[in-house]
């Protein structure tokens, strides 16, 4: 086998820091954000807030039905507009080129930067007009007459699998973008031989993002090469899509990311905003800048899949999960993008934080006519935590058994290998049910009678600690690289490719530079995001940010480092690991003679070196086999993180009112580089995980008309809303984590929903089988059980749609 | 159309035009180049847009530019004291309650008007005065952390 | 934001705005503190040529409670002020409840309760305890009794250029209490999915006279006449309570939306007045 990365940069390791001697990472308020200040000053700039002389604003016409055939697209009223410059359609782009999001799967891409003949729902991009000011554009954006004629809609996904159903892309194609099959093991047989077999049925709903920062995007067009801010996750993906979007070069196309009003998963794709300015600013001369309004964000980008469930699971009577059937169907919306990753996440993430040898696993996600799903932060496995670990608490409550028991029995343990190829490593999955049982006091739950209106619910969750996919075509999978450059006068600069998007990973890279140096974190300045000065990374998703960017910036300093202990070993006759470099000094523990700053240290070696600064080049794959994503078989992730999670609720039993209580959180990631900041992203979960689970539902009417896209009518938790939340960090340093982290940002969202389901869930003695739980779902379940006994609440019609759903074969 | 309008903004005088039917939001971010100012939802909804209408805060873009005549403004830049972070501003740097920071401008607003009319507020009254300030990143427990140690800060100031 | 032209004036007195609405109809728009306006405007659903602000008009943002009569709020004190004003706490507890219902701190400190009533939403949070404490709304031309005020989903009273001046609202005698309660998903920054308000004079254990009122549940805040029948005379007990409480929820006439369906609007009507009903129980004045 070819050499692994590990081993090609082995030497490196050396000169690491030792963690005993480590002063930041690790530590709670050691540091602060390196961009905090910027931030409470209002200084800090974000997409909108670039502000260039002559700039133009861009509008998008929108289509106001869910599926239509363009007939005629009439600018005339709207070119009248004082101000109004210019006006694009589809055609003003080249055919063919439509935007997806793995490069490899390119034949997949579905999304036309304007639509040229079909519009696919509410909301799809039919026009652009440029104006010299937003006002301008939108009086010319709003009278554009666009003449469609109404094709039959299909908004849900059963539907839209059957064999009459309209297609939303490809005929012939039951409406199914993507269907992926996982088998491992003899599932047939466990079924046979189990004690106990359980099937249920599960269905989340569409969700949103809502960073509350609005997507946007501003260009220029200078000496035949664009420059582009945008509010994008990955610079270089959206670089690579804008610049077949455009039909030009990557190298034509600069993007830049500026500071972030969040992501979540929302920004990852390429969008008619980041193009439609691009081309104007060739077209006319002048910057151009398109920032989408609240509802165009609900209507135009992407949103969490909706999924259903059919689970299946065999038991020994004491316990152990022998085997899993389930399937998954994933409403896909209108286009790919980033949600093709969904099936094979969806199924993936069913196969731990339990183990369970034998699989028969199928997930299909069609297309409907409503806003496309794609990723979004804990993806698919928010869905189907929720799904399969309601489904554990029901199996421990048939076998009789305590459902943390239960999860202990079947939990993965360090180094064991998933049916599908999944080779985990370290793990503290036990511990973190362990320390959350007990600090939600739940050798005690018992005492509550179930039914009474409090209710204590848990749950557990894994997730890839860096998921190794990097989206475009790179050689062996390099997923994040870095350079860092030593500066003589006494600082370090470091060039970051990772997309800090709010998560804060330009504190971690400047804190793992400034750590290996021994420099203060104000001395190592960070350039970052920007595809002309910062080296490649595939962008801020799959909990990849600090595990592999954080690893590739410490082979980039540790590359730099090298290079100057080298030296100073070759002066001092000593090897360049017993050389530390701490407090600006760079000495042999215990020899005066040998101590000099860090200055002089760089001075020196330039001086030996002709001149040469001395600089570092770092990066970091995922050694995983290339073909995964075709054969879905194989290692996912160079690690995976594991959590637990409890939760307090209390329901009044007469209106179905929530309150969640307290929340605890017990998270394996390793050594945390910031105990504040893995807390932060904890607590930010809970608000993502209590939203899923209790407030937050994209509504449509039956032709796909989205009947809340805004703050006010889609609800996420205000501060009064947010409970006490205690994070108990637990773990050990991983081997082969930066400084030991493993992940913070997606698998802490995962295992919240089923947290408060099952607190739910016995607060009520109802069981909860969609989400959202709202009140009045609650109200309706308390009346249904007084009137019948029933005590299922959200199933109506599920069994059904499974089984009549037509037989198609998988693909992809 | 235009009109005349006069006001107090960060503490200096302003004497300029502003289109009649301009936002306070888009005012400050283009007339005045204030760009802390945020726009989330532009509905009064998210309060990344809240600013001080005579120390009180409001949605700015739930308010005309011109109403601001003759009255006081002070934006997320006018918060800082004698080039020094305000002690809302250093808690919220200190107890990193901020990821993303597109809220941060007008969560900072909220606080600072809460301390301004309630020196020592409860977790309740705290949690009450930023409720409708919407933040996607933190779950709010750290800017409550913060808002609550700059009262204490304050506090001790004035003692 | 992007909104259509229009020309904007900061009225002088309140009758200098009467005479702009009246010459110019429907292409003028009266804004007090503007939190309810401001989207309309944005979103195209009113197309004034002239925007005529009354928040510099003097003397209009009184709170003023005199005892023996009862408290006056001015067209243009903020539902904030309201709210945090002693008069208000003090004297009429549930007034300064529902006007903290509204929105958020951001919205109260610009947002007035003349122009939460104005906007007539059916489920405007001052509305209902208004109609139970008998409020009456003194405008440029008449005095009008609360009861009679709202017409419809966004319609009042109101003529064509008459503006309100002030809200009166009787002050709480002793034996009397009132309270306000609504029900919504989140704790702020939420429409009421229903709200009830509720004042009582009781007589010893006597229910010497009620009202009830419901908002979110009909084209307009309504009361719950049948209710109040039930209650008046008797003596207090839970049982009476409930019977009043289902009484209640026949008399609305909700709708079902993206918030909330009719069914679960109706039983909340119910919840809530026994509620509200006990609320008002527990705040009444020695």
């Amino acid at each position: 086998m070819a050499m692994s990365s590990k081993e090609y940069y082995a030497e490196i390791e050396k000169v690491y820091k030792k963690p005993e001697d480590y002063e930041l990472a690790g530590k709670g308020n050691a540091y602060v954000r390196v961009d905090a200040e910027a931030k409470v000053t209002g200084r800090a700039k974000y997409t909108d807030d670039i502000d260039l002389p002559g700039m133009w604003y861009c509008k998008l016409v929108r289509s106001p039905h869910a599926h239509a055939r363009i007939k005629s697209i009439d600018f005339t009223e709207a070119l009248k507009v004082p101000g109004v410059k210019g006006v694009l359609t589809g055609k003003d782009f080249p055919e063919g080129h439509n935007m997806g999001n793995p490069e490899a799967f390119k034949e997949l891409a579905d999304k036309e930067p304007i639509c040229r003949e079909i519009v696919r729902m509410v909301g799809d991009e039919v026009a652009a007009v440029c104006g010299v000011t937003e006002e301008a554009a939108e009086e010319g954006m709003r009278l554009v007459k666009v003449e469609y004629e109404v094709l039959p809609a299909v908004i849900d996904p059963f539907e839209a699998m059957n064999n009459d159903a309209p297609y939303v892309h490809y005929k012939n194609t039951n409406n199914i973008s993507m269907f992926t099959t996982m088998i491992g093991g003899d599932p047939d047989k466990a079924f046979a031989e189990a004690d106990y077999t359980d099937k249920h049925y599960y269905m989340t709903q569409q969700m949103v993002h809502a960073a509350i920062e609005p997507h946007g995007a501003a260009a220029i067009y200078e000496n035949g090469e664009w420059t582009i801010w945008s509010t994008t996750q990955g610079a270089y993906v959206t670089r690579f899509w804008i610049a077949w979007g455009l039909g030009v070069p990557e190298s034509a196309v600069r993007v830049i990311k500026p500071h972030m009003g969040g992501g979540f998963g929302g920004k990852l794709d390429a969008f008619a905003h980041e193009l439609c300015p691009a081309k104007f600013a060739q077209q006319l001369g002048h910057p151009v800048k398109c920032i989408l309004k609240r509802d165009e964000v609900f209507l135009g980008t992407r949103t969490r899949h909706p999924i259903a469930f059919e689970i299946e699971t065999a038991f020994t009577k004491d316990g152990k999960l022998l085997a899993k059937r389930c399937r998954h169907i994933l409403d896909g919306g209108a286009y790919g993008g980033s949600g093709i990753a969904a099936n094979a996440l969806s199924l993936i993430c069913a196969t731990f934080p339990y183990k369970v040898d034998n699989i028969d696993m199928t997930a299909r996600r069609p297309y409907t006519n409503k806003p496309a799903s794609g990723a979004m932060r804990g993806y698919s496995a928010c869905q189907v935590h929720f799904a399969h670990d309601v489904h554990i608490e029901e199996v421990a409550e048939s076998l009789g058994i305590d459902s943390v028991e239960l999860r202990r029995k079947n939990a993965i343990t360090p180094y064991y290998t998933g049916p599908t190829g999944l080779q985990f490593t370290t793990c503290d999955f036990d511990e973190t049910l362990v320390r959350a049982a007990e600090a939600i006091d739940w050798a005690k739950r018992g005492e509550i009678p179930r039914g009474s209106g409090t209710g204590v619910g848990f749950a557990g969750s894994g997730f890839m600690s860096g998921t190794g996919f990097p989206v475009l075509v790179t050689p062996r999978y390099s997923s994040s690289s870095t350079l860092v450059r030593l500066n003589r006068e006494g600082y370090a600069t470091v060039f970051s490719g990772a997309n800090d998007i709010g998560q804060g990973c330009d504190t971690v890279m400047v804190m793992i530079v400034a750590e290996e140096l021994g420099l203060r974190m104000d001395e190592v300045k960070i350039v970052n995001s920007d595809t002309t000065l910062t080296p490649w990374d595939a962008g801020s998703f799959g909990s990849r940010v600090t595990f592999l960017g954080g690893n590739s910036c410490r082979r980039a300093v540790g590359d730099a480092k090298l290079k100057l202990l080298t030296h100073w070993g070759e002066e001092w006759g000593c090897k360049p690991e017993d050389i530390t470099m701490k407090d600006h000094r760079v000495f042999v523990k215990g020899d005066p003679e040998k101590n000099i700053s860090y200055n002089e240290a760089c001075f020196g070696y330039e001086e030996k070196n002709f001149g040469r600064c001395i600089s570092g080049v770092g990066s970091f794959a995922h050694d995983g086999d290339k073909d995964i994503y075709v054969k879905n078989r194989g290692n996912y992730a160079p690690a995976y993180s594991f959590s637990s999670s409890a939760a307090r609720v209390e329901v009044d039993m007469e209106t179905g009112q929530i309150e969640l209580k307290h929340f605890v959180f017990a998270h394996d990631c390793g050594r945390p580089l910031n105990t504040r900041a893995v807390e932060g992203q904890i607590e930010g979960s809970v608000l993502l995980g209590l939203g899923f689970t209790c407030y937050e539902e994209c509504k449509y009417d039956k032709d796909g008309h989205h009947l809340n896209p805004s703050f006010r009518d889609y609800r996420f938790p205000t501060a009064l809303d947010m409970p006490s939340i205690q994070t108990i960090l637990c773990g050990k340093p991983d081997p082969d984590g930066p400084m030991g982290a493993k992940e913070a940002g997606e698998g802490s969202t995962a295992p919240v929903g089923p947290a408060i389901a099952n607190a739910l869930t016995y607060a009520t003695g109802l069981k909860f089988h969609r989400l959202p739980v709202d009140p009045e779902t609650i109200w309706r379940g308390i009346r249904q059980k007084k009137l019948t006994g029933a005590i299922d609440v959200g199933l109506e019609g599920l069994e059904e749609k499974f089984a009549k759903m037509p037989d198609v074969k998988p693909f992809h | 159309m235009k009109k005349a309008i006069k006001f107090m903004l960060n503490g200096d005088p302003v004497e300029t035009l502003a289109d009649t039917n301009v936002t306070m939001t888009d005012f400050l971010r283009r007339d005045m180049h204030l760009t802390g100012t945020k726009r989330g939802c532009e509905e009064g909804e998210c309060g990344a847009c809240t600013i001080l209408l005579d120390r009180r805060p409001v949605a700015s873009c739930l308010m005309l530019a011109t109403e601001a005549e003759g009255h006081e403004i002070v934006t997320i830049e006018g918060i800082m004291e004698d080039g020094k972070l305000h002690p809302v501003q250093r808690q919220f740097v200190e107890k990193w309650a901020l990821q993303c920071g597109f809220c941060t401008p007008g969560m900072i607003i909220s606080a600072v008007a809460l301390l301004e009319e309630n020196p020592s507020p409860t977790e309740a009254e705290i949690r009450d005065a930023i409720a409708g300030n919407l933040c996607r990143c933190t779950g709010y427990a750290k800017i409550v952390e913060a808002i609550g140690a700059a009262a204490e800060s304050l506090s001790r100031k004035v003692a | 934001m992007t909104m259509p032209s229009f020309d904007f004036v900061a009225a002088k007195s309140l009758d200098q705005a009467a005479e702009m609405a009246v010459s110019l109809g429907g292409k003028c728009q009266i804004m007090a503190g503007g939190t309810d306006v401001m989207p309309l405007l944005r979103d195209r659903l009113i197309r004034p040529e002239l925007v005529v602000s009354l928040r510099e008009i003097p003397g209009l943002d009184k709170i003023e409670f005199k005892p023996g009569e009862g408290l006056r709020i001015g067209a243009l004190a903020t539902l904030d002020q309201i709210q945090a004003s002693p008069a208000v706490r003090d004297n009429l507890p549930a007034v300064a409840e529902a006007a903290h219902y509204v929105a958020s701190k951001q919205i109260r400190c610009k947002g007035t309760m003349a122009g939460n009533i104005c906007n007539a939403s059916p489920s405007a949070d001052t509305a209902c305890i208004l109609i139970v404490m008998g409020a009456k709304i003194l405008t440029t031309k008449r005095e009008i009794q609360i009861g009679d005020f709202f017409k419809g989903v966004k319609k009042t009273c109101l003529e064509p250029g008459e503006l309100v001046r002030e809200i009166f609202v009787p002050e709480l005698k002793s034996g009397e209490g009132s309270g306000y309660l609504k029900h919504a998903v989140r704790k702020a920054m939420d429409l009421a999915i229903i709200g009830v308000a509720s004042w009582v004079r009781m007589d010893g254990q006597k229910i010497a006279d009620c009202r009830m009122a419901f908002g979110g549940a009909g084209v307009t805040p309504l009361r719950a006449l049948q209710a109040e029948k039930h209650l008046k005379g008797k003596t207090y007990s839970e049982a009476l309570l409930e019977e009043a409480a289902v009484l209640a929820a026949a008399d609305a006439k909700p709708i079902s939306d993206v918030r909330a369906s009719a069914e679960y609007r109706s039983d909340m009507i119910r919840v809530y007045a026994k509620r509200s009903f006990k609320r008002a129980l527990e705040t009444l004045r020695s």
